[in-house]
């Protein structure tokens, strides 16, 4: 039975490639994802091992990263240099504070502006390789990170600016360029390397967040800890923290992952989905080589092999393909993370890393492909067996349209799931608060449905083929009609195939819908709460700033500047303030809660906002305007009561006079002017507003702009059009990773229209030929063909866009508690989307349809 | 050999047909130099023993083969020069066929599989005709069946009314009552002589039964890849002579 099993496969290569093509590609991006994995994580601790080069011992705080943290009394070192079993031992400083490129613009980004650092004068405690130049020996004198250099385009000699945290400039000159690695909290951030005299001058530092030490010969690390931390001092206020050299580059990778593993865990679940329709596609294969060799088998069993014997040669051809498939996978693999680990290396996102090969990817892809292989043959299996030995003596003149077998059992059954999903789906939107479960919920109600429709498939794939291929039947005539036909005569083959480009395509629906469900909602709150044209804001995160004790509000004369300027008819200051709020109505949604006012004068200017209700007007001393689409705001109504609490412990109590449409002015509130004045006294103002004047042309107006806030480095300017134009282009990269991603999926899907094709075109060998006797022409049988791979493309495209639609709506409602969506269905992205499918389709059935077209007439009525 | 007689109209010439297949040592003489003609409204057997390229014969006169050389002429027009796409395009009115395995298609009705050569010509049946055709077959009731719900002996019917109702010039039949029992079998045949007799339609068919071959108005003798012989006015008993003296 082996033998012939194996002879089996041996003699149609090319039944084996194309079942095994699903597997390759299923597997390769299982592989590929692991061994990048493997391969991005020895890269991070490459690129963090230098913070911890030669460190023994190391006292930080639990919140420190490898650049910054909570600073410590610098009598510390003394007391560590004074353990006993202490070779060396160095202090390190930082600072975070804005620092300057050459044209005095901001280096960093909002959320890292620069950092200061000093790393102590022990050489081999430095975490950093000399490039370039010297390091910095006197006060005035600053070392670049690489990374920071590169993207300022420093050279040794050039003049770096920081800026303090009253934004003075200190302009120091570049002696030199130093490696730091390329772990990611030095990779985006503007790090500059200074005197420790710098550090206390320019930023007033002049405590450690961290004391690294390296231990005497024969003092093992452990030992050195627990002697560092009997003698340091107890730390009342934040919590030192001694661990041994090992632990400390294990925390830090684990802090690097964190964020990494997000994305890893994305990449798996997406080549989870690839596997699925794999498993479709093999199945499907499978079933019909076993409907192709009914007398094969039926000739097996007529000479002697039982029903367990057939069982296990296709289970052994099954096993036999896996393992080929899976092979080539990882072969594939190890191609797909080199393409990753390159692209992502060159755009900076993963540290570059020779490729790393474990043993883990090498089963796991073999395991997977194999057992996926063999599962998806288990059912074909045992319908081989129920072949009867009399078969092979018949001769099937006529292949019968197959129907569907057990019609009721089948509704029965899709009803019941259906019932189970839409259950699941409603309990999810009815969920209230911000946790995980509504959304898990959700997906769990969207997989039932999904699966449904999968068991209904069989039943309805028929009409839906028959309705979609009405009007071709009508246009293009006989060659479409006989299509449809064709299509819909193996009404569970058409479902199987149809299903796995439905699961690919829906998804990629349910992302269109959900990402223009999001811009809508956002571009409307663009609209109704920013009547201007340009916003200016501090370049810094608040929490960045607040952090760092910096002030980064904008001037008060950048807003009088402004105001005279003529090209600007309306200017109008905000001033915010963060407090917390009290939950209301038994929700969780109290915490920190921004309040902005609006300077009347410039508000009175302004084009009024619309509320969802109340009125502006009502705003004064004592009232509130809530932002009533925001978590905060949910449950929350005019003539409430809003409760707050100060920085500085003060109790406020106001009126709610109007619900606006999500944030305005980025804060959760509205208060009046004065109750600004009275909560705090502003030294600069936190936002402005602007309206040019009318007759004054974009450019103009942006010019007259720019010329003011060039003097205001840490200005940020917003153009209504430009967080547009970003917010789109932020979804339309999301889209296209998500396609990207889910395009392995559908590849896989178009080759199993292919495969189903192909095995079809064998099936109908006869067919085709009397078909072509009686005057279909070469083009016309290739053109049937391709009508039915379209037919099926488009049901499959069809049917999954619709879930996608639905489920792509409800889960964005789910994903952003508490606000009002503004549901948008791209129309067009859709269609586009169903007519690549489509497209695709076509392409699937070339090999198949020029296998069909060639077949002389004579010889296929022969073998028929 | 060929007839030729004042008013008597050739349907199809076979001229100096030779068909080779394979190449070199290989090579299978399947059709040595054949010429016959198919005279118009007759009803003509083609007889051989196996081997003797009999369904050869039909395949290159019906322009489903290519020859080696040699001309076929249907109705006065070469086809062996023609492309595959002309020749399709002249199989859907000019040429009927009947296979031994009926050759329908099992996704489209009776009335779709009759319809078909019709439909690929993009012309519409005369619905006289049609009914004619249904009625002389007895194919009434069963228009709207599929094959598989069909007995043999209907499948042949339908297939028949496919081959006659584009009014070809040629009905081609390779062994047509080979898949069926005697009764069914004889229907068949029956309708083939009336539709010759009656309607004037000139058929060609591949036989190895001489009661079926008893049925035609002459039977052409082929041994070889050669014409060895004819037999005017045939019954089984000539036919069968006419065979055994092949043998010997």
């Amino acid at each position: 039975m082996l033998r012939v099993a194996l002879a089996g496969l041996r003699a149609r290569k090319f039944r084996l490639i194309a079942t095994a093509m699903a597997i390759v590609l299923g597997v390769g991006f299982v592989a590929g994802t692991l061994i990048f994995s493997d391969t991005a994580k020895a890269g991070l601790y490459d690129s963090v091992a230098r913070f911890g080069r030669n460190v023994d011992v190391v006292a930080q705080s639990d919140e420190a990263s490898a650049l910054a943290g909570p600073a410590f009394d610098p009598t510390i070192l003394d007391a560590v240099r004074g353990v006993d079993g202490v070779a060396a031992a160095s202090g390190r400083m930082s600072h975070r504070l804005p620092v300057l490129d050459q044209r005095g613009k901001l280096l960093g980004n909002a959320a890292k502006p620069g950092t200061l650092v000093f790393f102590g004068d022990e050489p081999s405690l430095r975490p950093f390789d000399l490039t370039a130049g010297r390091l910095p020996a006197a006060r005035g004198e600053a070392a670049l990170e690489t990374k920071t250099a590169e993207r300022g385009d420093f050279a040794v000699g050039d003049t770096v600016t920081v800026l303090d945290a009253t934004q003075g400039r200190h302009p120091l000159t570049v002696v030199g360029i130093v490696g730091c690695g390329s772990a990611q909290a030095v990779a985006d951030d503007a790090v500059v390397l200074v005197t420790e005299a710098d550090l206390a001058a320019i930023a007033g530092e002049t405590g450690y967040y961290s004391v690294v030490a390296t231990a005497a010969d024969g003092v093992s690390q452990r030992e050195l800890a627990e002697r560092i931390r009997a003698a340091l001092p107890a730390t009342p206020e934040r919590d030192l923290r001694v661990s041994t050299g090992k632990d400390f580059r294990f925390d830090l990778v684990n802090t690097a992952l964190t964020q990494f593993e997000a994305f890893l865990y994305i990449l798996m679940i997406f080549a989870g989905i690839a596997c699925v329709v794999a498993v479709f596609v093999i199945y499907n294969t499978f079933t019909i080589l076993i409907a192709q060799r009914i007398r094969e088998t039926a000739l097996l069993r007529c000479v002697g092999a039982d029903r367990r014997q057939v069982f296990g040669a296709v289970l052994l051809e099954s096993v036999v393909v896996g393992l080929l498939g899976s092979a080539a996978g990882f072969a594939l693999g190890v191609g797909i993370a080199y393409g990753l680990s390159q692209g992502m290396g060159a755009l900076g996102l993963v540290a570059e890393h020779p490729l790393v090969l474990t043993a883990t990817p090498v089963g796991a892809s073999l395991l997977i492909g194999t057992l996926a292989t063999l599962v998806s043959a288990l059912v074909p299996a045992l319908r081989a067996t129920r072949i009867s030995p009399l078969a092979a003596l018949g001769t099937v003149a006529v292949g019968p349209v197959q129907g569907v077998r057990r019609r009721l059992p089948r509704i029965v059954l899709a009803s019941a799931i259906a019932l189970a999903g839409t259950g699941l789906t409603v309990l999810g939107t009815r969920q209230d608060g911000i946790s995980m479960t509504p959304a898990l919920l959700v997906i769990a109600g969207g997989v039932l449905n999904f699966l449904a429709v999968l068991v209904a498939f069989p039943l309805v794939v028929g009409p839906l083929i028959a309705a979609i291929g009405w009007l071709p039947g009508r246009l293009l005539g006989m060659p479409a009609r006989l299509a449809v036909a064709n299509a819909r005569r193996a009404p569970g083959r058409t479902a199987a195939t149809t299903a796995a480009l439905m699961i690919g395509i829906g998804l990629i629906a349910a992302a269109s819908v959900a990402t223009a469900t999001v811009k809508a909602t956002v571009d409307r709150q663009i609209t109704t709460n920013y009547p201007v044209d340009y916003m200016l804001r501090t370049g810094i995160q608040q929490r960045t700033a607040a952090s760092a004790g910096l002030s980064v509000g904008l001037p008060i004369q950048l807003a009088d500047r402004l105001g005279a300027d003529p090209a600007f008819s309306v200017v109008a200051r905000i001033r915010s303030e963060t407090t917390t709020i009290q939950p209301a109505g038994g929700l969780d949604n109290g915490g920190e809660f921004r309040l902005a006012s609006f300077e009347p004068e410039g508000l009175a200017k302004l084009p009024a906002i619309e509320l969802r209700s109340g009125s502006m007007a009502d705003l004064r001393d004592g009232t509130i305007i809530v932002s009533g689409d925001t978590p905060v705001g949910a449950g929350r109504t005019v003539g409430d009561t809003v409760r707050l609490t100060t920085a500085s412990g003060l109790a406020l109590e106001f009126t709610i006079v109007g619900l606006a449409n999500g944030y305005i002015a980025a804060a959760d509130a509205l208060i009046s002017w004065s109750d600004m004045a009275a909560l705090r006294q502003h030294q600069t103002d936190n936002m402005i507003f602007i309206r040019a004047a009318d007759g004054v042309s974009p450019v103009d107006s942006r010019t007259a702009l720019l010329a003011i806030t060039d003097d205001y480095p840490l200005a940020a300017v917003n153009s209504v059009a430009e967080v547009r134009a970003e917010i789109t282009s932020v979804i339309n990269a999301t889209i296209m990773i998500i396609t990207g991603l889910l395009g392995f999926a559908i590849i896989i899907a178009l080759i199993g229209i292919m495969n189903t094709l192909s095995l079809s075109v064998l099936e109908r060998t006869r067919e085709s030929a009397t078909v072509r006797a009686l005057g279909l022409t070469r083009g016309q049988l290739r053109a049937t063909l391709f009508a039915e791979a379209m037919l099926m493309a488009l049901v499959g495209a069809l049917v999954g866009s619709g879930l996608g639609l639905l489920y792509g709506q409800i889960a964005t409602g789910v994903l952003f508690p508490g606000i009002t969506m503004v549901t948008s269905v791209p129309v067009g992205q859709l269609l586009l989307q169903i007519g690549l499918a489509a497209t695709a389709g076509v392409i699937a059935a070339v090999l198949p349809a020029r296998k069909a077209a060639k077949a002389s007439v004579v010889t296929a009525m022969a073998d028929g | 050999m060929a007839i030729t007689a004042a008013g008597v109209r050739t349907a199809v010439a076979v001229t100096n047909v030779v068909k080779i297949y394979g190449s070199a040592d290989t090579a299978v003489h399947a059709l040595d130099g054949v010429n016959v003609t198919f005279t118009a409204g007759q009803f003509t057997a083609i007889m051989g023993p196996s081997g003797s390229g009999k369904s050869t014969l039909m395949h290159c006169a019906a322009g489903l083969d290519t020859v080696t050389s040699g001309s076929v002429a249907l109705g006065g027009q070469d086809i062996t020069t023609l492309s595959d796409r002309a020749l399709t395009r002249l199989r859907r009115t000019k040429i009927g066929f009947v296979f031994q395995a009926f050759n329908l298609l099992p996704t489209l009705t009776a009335r779709q599989n009759i319809l078909l050569p019709l439909d690929l010509a993009s012309t519409k049946p005369d619905q006289q005709w049609f009914a004619q055709v249904i009625d002389a077959l007895g194919l009434a009731d069963r228009l709207n069946h599929t094959p598989a719900q069909l007995s043999g002996g209907q499948q042949q019917r339908v297939a028949c009314a496919r081959a006659l109702l584009p009014r070809p010039e040629v009905i081609f039949a390779d062994e047509p009552t080979g898949n069926l029992d005697s009764r069914s079998g004889a229907e068949v045949l029956a309708f083939m002589r009336r539709s010759v007799d009656d309607l004037g339609q000139t058929i060609v068919m591949v036989t190895h039964d001489p009661v079926a071959a008893a049925h035609a108005d002459r039977v052409v003798l082929l041994a070889d890849g050669q014409i060895v012989g004819e037999i005017l006015d045939p019954t089984p008993a000539t036919v069968l002579d006419g065979l055994s003296r092949l043998g010997a």
